[in-house]
């Protein structure tokens, strides 16, 4: 009878050495992968986010105009709106959602940008507010209940805005909408910091606003139909 | 008596194992790498477009070139801009190049726009009564994007 030879213990433990080491990398590789995976998937997510908010921006400000003379809240910053005691971008712009609401592109309402705490997640992001014209309490300066309120972009910590004056040719800190509107507006936000050892970052955002050059058409023609008749 | 596998056949089978983990990895960096530049071109697009809104806002374009960096820190973007005569008599063409400063992946936008957005004067008339010259709306040396 011819004895089958088994494997050693030797041979058992370098196999099973050789065999943990490679399940050990390959494990490794496997979770560097899905966490690297992750982080890209949140990053584009961000990046998307970004988009998305930007072009809402984009949408509101490039359609900007003068608000109805008795609507009483002129373009600019305004210290209250809806909850908020931080700064607030309000401005009139033309909206409509054909697509979403069913309503035609036509309407003029107003629109606010704060920071707030968004009380689902307690997490701060850019709020955008749209009421509709005429505003129920436009004396007082506040604007009651918006109709629609969203976050447009979660994870702003600050915001900050410059309008940019024609006449001055410079960017200034605040814009009295009884001068029409400014041509063009900055919208610098801070944005929370990823992890502990990043810093804030920060989006800086330019829009220019078509409907202020119009506006100083109109101006400049009528001062000139006026030295025209003057003469 | 039937052999067992040797240790140079565990060898080469692992080798031949980490050359296709090796492999497989490559793909994943690759793929993580295009996307990572998706996302920069889509950041790189925003800020061109922001920057192209700060020379659109200028009533009066005048040809030229410029370039700088990114305003803030968390900017990562060099951009360049040139204002010049288009192939249309009657518009300027605005591009603005957004460069990333570790990548160096680069966006390239570029708009036509009228160079004056003031209304055109009547040069006749006030050139012809020479009193209200000064209040032409477009001055010649102030204003205008500074390229």
């Amino acid at each position: 009878m011819r004895r089958r030879r088994g494997y050693t213990l030797i041979e058992l433990l370098v196999a099973a050495g050789l065999a943990s080491m490679l399940l050990f990398l390959a494990a490794q590789v496997f979770s560097t992968t899905t966490r690297s995976r992750d982080r890209l998937r949140e990053r584009a997510s961000e990046a998307a986010a970004l988009q998305r908010a930007y072009e809402a921006i984009s949408r509101d400000l490039h359609s900007a105009t003068v608000p109805p003379d008795d609507s009483g809240l002129q373009f600019g910053l305004s210290a209250t709106s809806a909850g908020t005691a931080n700064n607030v971008l309000q401005l009139a712009s033309i909206v409509g959602e054909p697509l979403l609401a069913g309503r035609a592109a036509n309407e003029t309402t107003l629109i606010q940008y704060a920071v707030a705490e968004d009380p689902q997640t307690g997490r701060t992001g850019l709020w955008r507010y749209e009421t509709p014209y005429p505003v129920p309490d436009a004396t007082s300066g506040t604007t009651g209940e918006p109709e629609r309120a969203f976050v447009l972009l979660p994870g702003v910590v600050q915001a900050s805005y410059l309008f940019y004056s024609s006449s001055q040719q410079n960017w200034v800190e605040t814009w009295d909408g009884e001068v029409g509107l400014p041509a063009a507006i900055r919208i610098d936000l801070v944005l929370e910091n990823r992890s502990a050892e990043e810093e804030d970052r920060v989006e800086s955002w330019t829009f220019q606003l078509p409907s202020a050059q119009f506006e100083t058409d109109e101006a400049n023609a009528a001062a000139e139909a006026e030295s025209a008749e003057s003469l | 008596m039937r052999r067992g596998i040797t240790m140079l056949e565990i060898l080469v089978a692992a080798a031949v194992l980490a050359i296709g983990l090796l492999g497989a990895l490559e793909v994943v960096a690759r793929s993580a790498a295009t996307s990572r530049r998706v996302e920069d071109h889509a950041r790189a697009m925003l800020f061109a477009r922001s920057k192209m809104d700060e020379i659109l806002k200028e009533p009066l374009l005048q040809v030229g070139t410029d370039r700088g960096e990114g305003v803030d820190t968390g900017t990562d973007y060099d951009w360049e801009a040139s204002i010049e005569q288009s192939q249309h008599p009657t518009l300027m063409l605005i591009t603005v190049v957004a460069r990333n400063r570790v990548t160096s992946e680069q966006v390239v936008l570029t708009m036509l726009r009228r160079p004056d957005l003031n209304p055109p004067t009547e040069t006749g008339t006030t050139t012809g009564t020479g009193t209200t010259g000064t209040e032409s709306p477009s001055p010649t040396g102030a204003g205008g994007a500074t390229l």
